[in-house]
């Protein structure tokens, strides 16, 4: 009995993130291949996970009401941010806090490029997630050699900086007033004014946040996202070994300010409405709240936490507008006792009850069949 | 241009009881304490309402203590705990405190700017020779120098200044040659959160008090301590005076660029010599 208990409490499933999956198991010890075709297996496993998730989140509209709806889909647009801050953490485990430049230069830029030229909408968006991705790569080449906490600083204090200029250059962002946009033209086969209602924008909203999940999901897994991690550990280390590691990073973050950039657009394109806070650190700490609250080491994470932060928001609204002590008491109880936030929290119970189930169809087998049948299999 | 200087004095010297605490923090915990404006600006309102009830003086000595309470607490009960992880771990920590409090002045003294009246004893003005200057705000700028000298004293010729200097430097070796390190942290962390309690206390009636004063600080604090080096406690301290002085000129001589002076003046800085005025690369 003992002898059993201690196999299964032992026996934990493997990290799948932990080793990186080379073709050629064959030259590899028996323990090392045993590992690499469970991750392959768990991968699977996500992906499949994901593929479910991504189709029965289309059938939304016709679950939830147009409010919840609403809310859905501002819970995908700052999903989308705490995920470009998320991924950034977890993959070269720097800390910005300068991101909402990017979501607010990439919305300030569509609205200007759509009012001051006559380009067709599709290239219109493209140029305003281009602007803010060349804003990130221009901050990530001056600031990512900074360490750890230094780099929280500085990014915070040049997203300071862009939003002093958002609010002195009054007569691109109409300052403290915000901006209205009409945006015109044909999207994706459908008038771009019709973004403006959930149901008809849902299939995109959601389309964008799944792919973008899947494209960070993917990065992690490649070769150039295993360089990233090994350069979080140690940077000496990799650049000893030859490796580049000045590059990669500004890659990383000029990726992660692409996805805050495509955050900035669709919340323009969904609500034809920029304000100024949308440039001030508060957005980015939001989300970065919001990525920790999830977990930062899944990429679902991220917009678990958007999900939640939203659904409590809503709820608190009724009573007092609370939500910020109570956001800022999550927080600290996330940081201080389970520090991968709500996916670990998800973990730990899916293990705890696995853990359960196969003790008590243990002991149910060995009080009826004396243990025999499942000790050999 | 007289006047300038003054006023750029009086805020540099607010900028340097803030820094001097948080480059503190930072030296023997490893972390930048993102909940410092908050604490700042808890202070300030504390002190608006002990001023009103009874004085400013009472407010003036009360405030950084039980601040200095508060950051027992965080450190005995927060930061501790977290000693052995990721320094970012303690920065969300702190990150959390900031929306904490953010909520509770928000929720106890509104929206609105408030104002607290200076004590009879420091109104009006001071005629210095040159100018007439307001003497509430000479009171800030001598109070500020006096306790930066205070600590600076505290620092280099008291036992437990040394034991803050020596676990700063190596925090291992000082514990294996039998300081108590989590004590010492634990003072100095207190010592900090008091250090921003009285820049607090002493903005009140400089200032006006709303709930952004708090980030305003916080920001322009850690430009300070980039500036001034990080791991150095007299590196800010001159960058403090530095910034507050570049910050009065720019807003009389270019007030539309005046906005965008220390953030320049960081990227300078960073760009020019990433380890600030007296900081130690190792350090971060």
């Amino acid at each position: 009995m003992t002898a059993a208990n201690d196999v299964s409490g032992a026996a934990g499933p493997q990290d799948s993130r932990s080793q990186h999956a080379p073709r050629s198991p064959g030259i590899l010890p028996d323990g090392v291949a045993a590992t690499m075709r469970r991750a392959r297996r768990a991968a699977r496993w996500q992906a499949l996970g994901w593929l479910a998730l991504a189709v029965a989140g289309l059938g939304a509209p016709w679950v939830i009401s147009l409010y919840q709806l609403h809310l859905a889909q501002q819970a995908v647009v700052l999903g989308l941010l705490a995920l470009s801050i998320g991924w950034l953490l977890r993959q070269t485990g720097q800390l910005s806090f300068g991101h909402a430049a990017f979501y607010g230069i990439a919305g300030y830029g569509t609205a200007y490029v759509a009012q001051h030229t006559a380009l067709p909408i599709g290239l219109t968006l493209v140029v305003g997630i281009g602007l803010g991705t060349l804003a990130a790569l221009v901050v990530g080449l001056l600031t990512i050699r900074a360490p750890g906490i230094a780099f929280a600083m500085l990014t915070l204090a040049i997203g300071m900086l862009v939003w002093v200029a958002g609010g002195q250059m009054h007569s691109v962002t109409r300052g403290a007033d915000g901006l209205n946009v009409q945006l015109e033209g044909t999207l994706l086969g459908k008038d771009v004014m019709l973004y403006g209602n959930p149901v008809e924008a849902w299939p995109v909203v959601w389309g964008v946040l799944m792919l973008t999940v899947a494209v960070l999901w993917f990065l992690s897994r490649c070769t150039w996202g295993r360089r990233l991690a090994s350069i979080r550990d140690n940077e000496e280390r990799m650049r000893f070994s030859g490796y580049a590691t000045y590059w990669p990073r500004v890659a990383a973050f000029a990726a992660s300010g692409l996805v805050a950039s495509i955050a900035g657009t669709l919340n323009l394109v969904t609500t034809s409405f920029m304000s100024l806070t949308a440039l001030y650190w508060s957005t980015s700490g939001l989300a970065l709240i919001v990525a920790v609250i999830g977990g930062v080491r899944s990429v679902l994470g991220p917009p678990l936490g958007a999900v939640l932060f939203v659904l409590l928001q809503n709820y608190l609204a009724g009573s007092g507008d609370h939500y910020q002590a109570v956001i800022g008491t999550v927080l600290i109880a996330v940081v201080l006792l389970a520090p991968g936030g709500c996916t670990e929290i998800l973990e730990r119970v899916g293990k705890a009850a696995a853990s359960l189930l196969r003790r008590e169809s243990r002991t149910s087998d060995s009080s009826s069949n004396r243990g025999g049948s499942r000790a050999a299999t | 241009m007289f006047v300038q200087v003054l006023n750029g004095l009086a805020f540099g010297v607010l900028l340097l009881v803030l820094s001097s605490g948080l480059a503190l923090i930072f030296g023997l915990r490893g972390v930048v304490n993102f909940a410092h404006g908050a604490i700042y600006m808890l202070a300030a309102y504390v002190a608006m309402a002990i001023t009103d009830r009874t004085s400013f003086w009472l407010a003036l000595v009360t405030v950084p203590v039980l601040l200095a309470a508060a950051g027992l607490l965080v450190d005995r009960f927060g930061l501790r705990h977290l000693s052995g992880r990721s320094p970012l771990d303690m920065v969300l920590l702190t990150f959390g405190i900031t929306f904490v409090v953010a909520d509770v002045i928000q929720t106890t003294w509104g929206t609105r700017a408030h104002t607290i009246d200076p004590p009879s004893a420091l109104q009006g003005s001071t005629d210095l020779g040159l100018a007439t200057y307001p003497t509430y705000r000479l009171f800030v700028i001598a109070m500020g120098l006096l306790v930066c000298a205070a600590l600076i004293a505290w620092l280099k010729f008291s036992r437990t200044g040394l034991f803050v200097r020596a676990a700063g430097d190596d925090r291992t070796t000082t514990g294996a040659m039998g300081v108590n390190v989590d004590r010492v942290s634990g003072t100095v962390v207190a010592l900090g959160f008091g250090l921003a309690g009285l820049a607090g206390v002493l903005a009140g009636p400089y200032l006006t008090l709303s709930p952004a004063m708090g980030t305003e600080i916080l920001i322009t604090t850690f430009i300070v301590v980039v500036v001034g080096g990080l791991g150095s406690i007299g590196g800010p301290m001159i960058a403090a005076l530095l910034v507050g002085l570049a910050h009065a000129l720019a807003t009389v001589q270019a007030p539309t660029f005046s906005a965008y002076v220390p953030y320049l003046l960081m990227l300078g800085v960073l760009l020019v010599r990433p380890q600030g005025i007296a900081g130690r690369r190792t350090a971060l």
